[in-house]
């Protein structure tokens, strides 16, 4: 007989999840210690783990010390554990449910055997209420909670609100987002590139459909995490089980299910057609059963969308209005008809722009149990967001550039000519678990992602041609061929990673080593007129095959098909860590990890006219990405179980974190020296109604009189052979030449690395109903961070300096060593956080459950390194002493503070309900400056300093009449910060924007249908955003700074007088009358919702 | 157990907050300390000081102000207080001073605001002459009258002359505003009046004063700033757009309104130079203008003889009393060299000049030392050559040897700087490398070079220990030295090493101290890379090089580095001379042999023929016959009377003969006088005859050495039953080494 035991049996078992929380690891973990009722070890204990949904089976024996381990398993359940000795009655464990990078303690009493003979006993466990203890800050979300989370565009980086360190993508924690991390059955999605945090895929990479369970980590000291400093994002796929389950649904959202009103205020494009429907299904069940599962998803979001309206007309007459343009369909067909005679080339058609916007994404994925030692999951998934634009307007290198578009009232340009932005993403995991013995397991995972930004063309290779209408006016009159700007123009990565980890489980300790390896390549390919690319007066001479008035190319020097700006490395890591339990209620762990990155210098060439330049004696090498060093990250841990029933936990540790960086900021070095490819044109210009080329220039253009070359080959060897010089086939060191600026990567530069140190209490309150607390401190110190600085530029040091209040350095007129600016980027230590947050989880009646949580963010930096290009994260912030001396500040990716509240419903009635509630300060964060340039740097971002009236009176400050001085102090006594902050300069982004309250909803009805004997479910969805806005146009809508305010420039400096004290004026926009936020009237402001049928099946 | 690991964690964090300086507080130098950098002066003139405190000697650069005094403008350490002192102002003034000391430079900024009541101003406005003046974005220019013999036109304009504060201009420049009801008539220097008719824009000239458009109204509206204002409400501006003045409706944009400024004395100097009177142009020329104001009869001007092959002028602009030249300087393809251009006018009698100084750069060749060594004897020609101090003769002279990879030559009084001392001991020592400007020349048959000092670095004696253990660096260099030794295959520090002496130079350098690893030695300073070899550096031998250090994976490389000397590891006993008394490869025909036949049949024209592939080649066979034959090639005599032991080195090959007929058929004799000595062939070195293969086969010739007349030859035998063809090169009889 069985006896099932509700609760917990504090006298049989004390259960408590320990944990290291990893990211990029797959599996889960469980252990613990089988003692009897005197508290001695039972030794040689068998425990048999069975997941029950795949019937697969895990076993372990317990050790001299009575403890026993299991690795690699699979995350989920419920599982079912069983513990046995000889002379003990049996327990078994049932409802366990393993959470992902985690490891699951359970700790047995065994009772012995005469007590009560021949019964096991089995023990349902209840959920814990610490679902993820761990020594860091991480935050698990499974299954249940992401179908339950209000999610309106089904955005899987929305999910990141339930971590109280998110809340913003995947800015987490106060970083930036491009440097944080996100992986799915451990392969990468990041966008490595690094020109927006999106990720790749445009942006949803994965159906949420498709996943299982995520984790978002901030600060988790298990040695096997890396590559990311602000936070990381880590997901599992859906395994198949023993059963055959599926889901279809559908998913719906238009123009018409969102506000339109902001603040009382319309929007402009708010009721614009705008609809886009989801269709998708899962399908999961085995192929053998106990052995072989699958899993497949596939899903495709469509928007039919016109690339453009506009239609040739019959008559040569336009009409503006109704789009038709005054290119006639007449010559258009004679055009179509002569290239393809002539050259067998498709334009495509003149009257028909049809495409879809669309974006698919499928994934299949195996689970094999090899052997109860070898689990095998392999999973493969394919994104393609795809969006089609008309040919560029009217851009080309060709001197000139049109003077109406190329499609529009004057011109036409054929379908073949559009392009298509395609976001790919491919990605490839193999995972291998496998348990030698007790004491041995090993991880072995190995992945590979293609991630893609790229333009798609439907015409074949062919150069571009511009005709011009003959008018002796850069007017066009019709385009075709291969987009100009689209020729391989992408960003593209490439990422592999391997690792391996073995773990060795003695006594109370347990070993963990581990190996790993990763590539990275991005590249920035653009080749405009890759193709090559023709212009031509007129209609006639296109046909007739007069001499045109541009001929252009780009083509990559050596015979390169695709060059880019390019950066490859090789990052090998080694890492073991130890942890250890010495005695039950303690836990400890202790690691190291080294990588070390190994760049490929053959993507860059040195260009000799930067490195001859001079700065001070030190010369730039563009020719060199940063020397390999080694870069150790040693991180401790631990986990204190107070009163050793897990009631209160006292837990934190303390290490460093290598992560990773916008790689644009590598591929900035070789774009900016350009020793890759070669830009070309042979132009005229036109004057007066005539062409008017360089003699040079004619020279090329006469000898294409009678040639048209439609091979770009071809093309470059009749350039190469007419002028060599021009059109050089390779290039060395010599051949660089110089601009006004360029950028460059230190030799000295390391990947930044911070310093994490994390205290937290968790407490389960002595109520009748679960009911915990946490609070947590993350304290993160930069050990190396990135920072740009300008070598051009002379040390302030010893410029001479303003006498007033405001005595910042003035820059002298030879501030500057050359005329070159030489952006280095390079690393500082300089930059700190502390965060702090409190949470709540409690479920009062069942059913119900309610997870709150408060969290404030200080976040300290030199630069946010804002933008991709190095002399804008140069430029925009805010300084005293110039761009090259920024100072401490507010990081610009700071939410200061944030409060949610999530409650869930499932009543009886198969309704469920899930509301979240969000309220957060700061987002857009601004910096009070000079409207003009007060230091003389050439930079137009100088903090101000915020005088005081006694300032004012002492002579410190001087306005330039009372009245803005008057103006001036009515609006700071107003302003939280300035009032705050007199005397003081300014701190760069400081000024947050004011609360914003939102409530967002999900509701789902279930029809249970009963099909034979299988129980299908048909769900119906709706998911609200902003909910309150619904209500008034004023709730859920968030504020910025007034534009008024001209970002913050609130006060211009009139000159300095001759006793060295600036003069400053106050704009008139700036007084005590002025609002300082105002309503952001924008579409993602409103309310907005999304309908879903989903039909369920087993 | 639990307090303890609180306590650790809490401490770290603590541990890590925030320390250190202000941001404020590290914007500052360490050496210099000032009160106060932004020195304002007061608009009537006066004083300001401020207080340094310096750690060591400073001065100001020098800096060009007429209308600041800076006092003291050096000093040594300590504290110092520094007075800037200026008079009254009429304009606003600001420098931008720079104070050193050290390597640390504190910019101080000077700002003195113009006093605007110095500043001219005509409160009522009164006749007289004028010259009519614009400022173009802070340059002052006078507008020029009317051309002579138009009556219409826009005025254009010259630069004016400013002297200090004072503008002017010539006489003729000058109008005259002179009173009449109304307002004032203005008149140019030739007296015609200035009118404006109807609703043009130009100004009209007539000799009569005209019934209407000839009053205007005069009004000082600002500091410089006047309204000149006809009759029908159009004021005179200058356009920037056209460079020319005009009557426009006012104010335009862009139009600038005039300055009149009363004509005091003209010039004094009829002759002035307007620009630059010391022109320095780079070494490969180029032109320059140069503007000559002239009151006088015409300008005259002379280029000195000497100059006139690199000096040209041309009148390229006359603009009222200013010519401007254009002055072309030729490419100096030799040193360094100047000119004076002399300009004269005649001016009331007297002669006035006014002179301009051309210097050019001279032109300096890159060379070797070994280019340099080879180079004629000529002092306009300069070379740079870099070279490294070989040997000193006397460094207190500036004389010493350096060398390169090319060559070496002797450094004769070489100064530290153009023109400067020749005393070097303080500033290089041998061994460092030097870069020389400076010019070839000879004495008693030694090449010098002689010349300055334009860069050296150093070069440090070091152990290999020492170099192991110096940082890293590309430019850092060190001269060692140690034994070449081989360490091929042997890894270390993740770098397999490789030894290779014939190419570039890859071995261990082995010293009592260390032994560090050589990659790639050029063939001596900035000499060739992969040519090793030609050094004649073996296994074992005591090597000196210069080279920096680099770590590569974790292996210490001397890399990059270059060859400076080396002693043979011992000194191999010098190979006896061997006397070659015939050496003839049959590489062009029969050389040093002759061919006598001794049975020849009718059928056949020769027996020894000559190959270019094959050497002398002997055959009797025509197909499909087989000829009995017998020829020699037989060599020349050669003297063998000093001969002690002598050998007979050739390449044959035998094929086509049959068994054992060889032996019988190809003889090599020695013909001595009369006597004829066979040289017989071993039966080991015997051919089979049945091969086109060439084997190598020496015999001895003892048997004939001491004898004065000996010819070599090979006798060639053929039968119908064995006719072979037999081939010969690469003869050779020398003198047999000993073993």
């Amino acid at each position: 007989m069985k006896k099932a035991i509700k609760c917990l049996l504090a006298s049989l078992a004390a259960i408590f999840v320990t944990a290291s929380a990893f990211a990029q690891v797959t599996n889960s973990s469980l252990g613990g210690s089988i003692v009897d009722e005197n508290g001695e070890p039972v030794i040689g204990a068998a425990v048999i783990a069975t997941h029950e949904p795949s019937g697969t089976v895990y076993g372990a024996a317990t050790n001299a010390q009575g403890r026993f381990t299991i690795n690699g398993m699979r995350p989920g359940g419920p599982y079912n554990v069983e513990v046995s000795s000889l002379g003990y009655q049996t327990a078994t464990y049932t409802g366990i449910t393993l959470q992902l990078a985690e490891t699951y303690a359970l700790n047995a009493t065994l009772k012995e055997e005469s007590l009560t003979l021949g019964e096991s006993v089995v023990i349902a466990t209840a959920s814990s209420k610490f679902a993820t203890e761990k020594t860091g800050a991480a935050t698990n979300v499974n299954n249940d909670q992401l179908v339950a989370l209000p999610n309106v565009t089904r955005s899987i980086t929305a999910v990141t609100k339930v971590s109280p360190y998110g809340g913003s993508g995947m800015q987490i924690a106060g970083s930036d987002g491009r440097t944080s991390s996100f992986t799915v059955d451990g392969a990468s999605f990041n966008n490595n590139f690094g020109l927006s945090d999106a990720l790749p895929g445009g942006g949803n990479p994965i159906s949420i459909d498709a996943i299982e369970e995520m984790q978002i980590v901030v600060s988790p000291f298990d040695v096997r995490q890396t590559n990311f400093v602000g936070g990381a994002v880590n997901a599992i796929t859906k395994s198949g089980t023993n059963t055959f389950k599926g889901t279809a649904y559908i998913y719906h959202r238009n123009e018409n299910m969102r506000g339109n009103v902001a603040a009382g205020q319309e929007i402009a494009t708010a009721r614009d057609t705008d609809r886009n429907t989801t269709y998708g299904f899962t399908l999961g069940g085995p192929i053998v059963k106990n052995k072989l599962f699958f899993f497949v998803n596939f899903e495709k979001a469509t928007v039919p969308t016109q690339v453009t309206s506009w239609r040739p007309s019959t008559n040569g007459v336009a009409d503006p209005d109704a789009q038709i343009s005054r290119t006639t369909i007449a010559d258009m067909q004679k055009v179509q008809k002569y290239v393809m005679d002539k050259y067998g080339y498709d334009t495509g058609a003149y009257d028909d722009f049809g495409a879809t916007r669309g974006d698919t994404k499928a994934l299949a994925r195996l689970d094999w149990n090899i052997n109860s030692k070898h689990h095998l999951a392999v999973r493969y998934n394919y994104t393609l967001n795809q969006a089609w634009t008309p040919t560029n307007a009217s851009s080309s290198n060709a001197g000139q550039r049109a003077v109406q578009s190329r499609i529009g009232q004057y011109s036409m340009s054929f379908f073949n000519s559009v392009y298509s932005s395609d976001n790919v993403a491919n990605t490839f995991s193999f995972d291998l678990n496998s348990r030698f013995n007790n004491n041995l397991s090993n991880q072995f995972l190995a992945t590979y992602s293609i991630l893609d930004t790229r333009r798609g063309s439907p015409s074949q290779p062919f150069p571009f041609v511009d005709i011009l209408d003959g008018s002796g006016t850069v007017t066009p009159y019709m385009a075709l061929g291969y987009e100009l700007f689209t020729w391989h123009n992408g960003y593209h990565n490439r990422s592999i990673t391997a690792k391996d980890d073995i773990t060795y489980y003695f006594g109370y300790h347990k070993l963990m080593a581990g190996i790993s390896y990763d590539y990275q390549m991005v590249d920035n390919v653009y080749m405009r007129n890759g193709t090559g690319y023709y212009r031509y007066n007129s209609l006639d001479d296109f046909l007739n095959m007069a001499a045109p008035e541009t001929v252009a190319l780009t083509y990559g020097y050596d015979g390169t098909e695709a060059p880019g700006a390019r950066v490859r490395y090789h990052r090998a890591a080694i890492y073991a860590q130890d942890e250890w339990n010495p005695t039950a209620k303690l836990k400890l762990t202790a690691g190291l990890r080294l990588e070390t990155i190994i760049y490929d210098n053959q993507d860059v060439i040195r260009n000799n006219a930067i490195y001859n330049i001079d700065y001070n004696g030190y010369h730039v090498d563009t020719g060199t990405w940063p020397t390999t060093k080694l870069q150790a990250s040693p991180r401790i841990g631990f986990t204190y179980d107070v009163l050793g029933n897990g009631d209160l936990k006292f837990r934190g540790g303390t290490g460093l974190f290598t992560g990773r960086l916008p790689l644009v900021f590598f591929t900035n070095m070789p774009s900016n020296s350009s020793m890759y490819q070669n830009v070309t044109s042979a132009t005229t210009r036109y004057k007066d109604g005539a062409v008017n080329p360089s003699a040079s220039d004619l020279n090329i253009l006469n000898a294409f009189e009678g040639k048209f070359i439609t091979d770009k080959g071809e093309l470059l060897k009749y350039l190469n052979s007419l002028d060599p010089n021009k059109y050089p086939l390779t290039i060395t060191p010599d051949k660089g030449t110089v601009g006004s600026s360029f950028a460059a990567v230190d030799p000295k530069f390391k990947m930044p690395q911070v310093w994490k140190t994390t205290l937290a209490i968790d407490y389960n309150l002595p109520f009748s109903f679960p009911f915990s607390v946490t609070a947590e401190g993350i304290f993160n110190k930069n050990v190396n961070a990135a920072y740009i600085q300008d070598l051009n530029m002379k040390p302030v040091e010893g410029f001479a300096r303003l006498n007033g209040a405001d005595n910042r350095p003035i820059f002298p007129t030879d501030y500057m060593y050359t005329k070159t600016s030489a952006y280095l980027l390079q690393n500082t230590s300089r930059g700190y956080g502390i965060i702090g947050s409190f949470q709540i989880n409690t479920t009062p009646v069942e059913g119900v459950n309610l997870s709150a949580a408060y969290t404030h963010t200080v976040s300290k930096e030199l630069t946010g390194m804002p933008g991709s290009d190095a002399a804008s994260a140069f430029t925009y912030i805010p300084s005293i002493y110039g761009p090259n001396n920024p100072v401490l500040h507010n990081s610009e990716y700071v939410t200061l503070d944030r409060y949610y509240v999530n409650l869930t419903i499932n009543d009886k009635s198969n309704n469920h309900y899930s509301m979240f509630y969000e309220a957060w300060r700061g987002g857009y964060n601004y910096s009070y400056m000079y409207t003009n340039d007060l230091n003389g740097d050439n930079y137009n971002y100088d903090a101000i300093y915020i005088p005081t009236e006694s300032d004012l009176k002492e002579g410190k400050v001087r306005f330039a009449s009372s009245d803005d001085a008057s103006r001036f102090f009515a609006y700071a006594k107003k302003d939280a910060y300035l009032s705050k902050h007199m005397g003081e300069y300014a701190e760069a982004y400081s000024v947050y924007s004011p609360w914003v309250h939102r409530v967002s909803l999900h509701y789902a009805h279930d029809f249970v249908i009963r099909v034979g004997n299988t129980k299908n479910t048909l769900q119906l969805n709706l998911d609200v955003n902003n909910l309150l806005n619904l209500f008034n146009s004023n709730w859920g809508v968030s504020k910025y700074m007034n534009p008024d305010l001209n970002s913050g420039r609130i006060l211009k400096v009139e000159g300095v007088g001759n006793d060295g004290i600036p003069v400053m004026s106050t704009p008139a926009a700036v007084s005590g009358n002025t609002e300082i936020w105002k309503y952001n009237i924008n579409i993602g402001q409103v309310w907005s919702a999304q309908i879903g049928l989903k039909y369920l099946f087993n | 157990m639990k307090t303890r690991y609180f306590l650790l964690s809490a401490a770290l964090v603590i541990a890590t907050l925030f320390t250190g300086c202000t941001t404020d507080e590290l914007m500052k130098l360490n050496g210099i300390e000032v009160s106060k950098s932004f020195v304002g002066l007061d608009m009537n003139g006066g004083s300001q000081s401020i207080e340094l405190n310096a750690n060591g000697a400073w001065a100001f650069e020098a800096f060009d102000a007429d209308w600041l005094t800076v006092s003291p403008t050096s000093g040594s350490a300590g504290k110092t207080t520094i007075t800037f002192t200026a008079g009254p102002s009429a304009n606003d003034h600001s420098l931008e001073l720079k104070l050193t000391s050290g390597n640390e430079t504190q910019y101080i900024s000077v700002f003195q605001p113009g006093d605007p009541s110095l500043k001219p101003k005509y409160d009522e406005f009164k006749e007289g002459d004028y010259w009519i003046m614009f400022n173009n974005e802070g340059k002052w220019i006078t507008a020029t009258p009317v051309p002579d013999g138009s009556t219409y036109g826009y005025l254009y304009a010259v630069d004016a002359i400013v002297s200090g504060s004072e503008l002017s201009s010539s006489a003729a420049n000058a109008f005259t505003f002179k009173k009449v009801d109304g307002g004032f008539t203005i008149q140019d220097a030739s007296g015609r009046y200035y009118y404006l008719s109807g609703t043009y824009t130009s100004c009209n000239v007539a000799a009569e004063m005209p019934a209407s458009g000839a009053v205007w109204t005069v009004e000082q509206t600002g500091d410089y700033e006047f309204y000149v204002t006809n009759a029908n409400g159009k004021w005179m501006q200058f356009s920037t757009g056209y460079s020319s003045m005009g009557v426009y409706d006012a104010p335009q944009a862009g139009g600038l309104l005039p300055y009149l400024v009363e004509m005091g004395e003209p010039p004094v100097e009829p002759l002035v130079l307007q620009t630059e009177d010391e022109v320095e142009m780079p070494q490969e020329g180029g032109s320059f203008e140069t503007g000559i104001l002239c009151l006088g009869d015409g300008i005259a001007f002379s280029v000195p003889a000497e100059a006139q092959s690199w000096l040209g002028l041309v009148v390229s602009k006359v603009d009222g009393d200013v010519t401007t030249y254009t002055v072309n300087v030729a490419e100096n393809p030799a040193s360094n060299r100047s000119a004076d251009i002399l300009f004269k006018t005649n001016y009331n009698g007297n002669e006035y000049t006014a002179t301009v100084t051309v210097s050019q750069l001279g032109a300096i060749t890159p060379a070797t030392v070994g280019e340099v060594d080879a180079a004629s004897d000529d002092p306009n020609v300069l070379y740079r050559v870099q070279g490294y101090v070989s040997s000193v003769n006397n460094l207190a002279k500036g004389r010493f040897n350096i060398k390169d990879f090319s060559g070496e030559i002797y450094a004769y009084n070489i100064a530290a700087e153009p023109g400067g001392s020749t005393d070097l001991s303080a500033i290089i020592s041998e061994g460092d490398v030097v870069t020389i400007v400076g010019y070839k020349t000879s004495y008693n048959g030694t090449n010098e070079i002689v010349g300055y000092l334009e860069d050296f670095y150093e070069v440090k004696e070091a152990t290999i220990a020492e170099f192991n253990a110096a940082e890293d660096a590309a430019d850092v260099w060190y001269r060692i030295s140690g034994v070449v030794t081989n360490g091929e295959g042997k890894t270390e520090g993740g770098v397999t090493k490789k030894f290779d002496l014939a190419t570039y130079g890859n071995f261990d350098l082995v010293d009592e101290t260390g032994s560090v690893y050589v990659y790639g030695v050029l063939t001596g300073l900035n000499g060739e890379k992969g040519k090793f070899g030609t050094l004649g550096v073996q296994e074992g031998d005591e090597l000196t090089i210069v080279a920096a250090k680099k770590t590569y994976k974790d292996l210490i490389e001397a890399d990059p580095t270059w060859y400076v000397s080396h002693v043979p590891a011992e000194e191999p006993e010098p190979e006896p001379e061997l006397t070659v008394y015939l050496d003839e490869p049959f590489a062009e025909g029969p050389g040093a042999f002759s061919v006598e036949n001794a049975l020849i049949p009718d059928e056949l024209e020769f027996i020894w023929s000559f190959d270019s592939k094959y050497g002398m080649k002997a055959s009797a066979f025509v197909n499909p016959t087989a000829y009995e034959s017998e020829s020699w090639l037989i060599s020349q005599s050669i003297d063998l009377s000093e001969a002690t032991a002598v050998t007979l080195t050739f390449d044959q090959a035998a094929n086509k003969f049959a068994e054992n007929a060889y032996k019988d058929q190809c003889k090599v004799v020695a013909v001595c006088g009369e006597e004829t000595v066979e040289i017989t062939i071993p039966e080991d070195k015997l051919l089979p005859g049945n091969s086109w293969n060439f084997v190598t086969t020496t015999l001895d010739l003892s048997s004939v050495a001491g004898k004065s007349d000996v010819r070599i030859a090979f006798v060639y035998k053929s039968s119908a039953e064995s006719c072979g063809t037999w081939e010969i090169k690469n003869v050779k009889v020398e003198d047999t080494p000993k073993e």
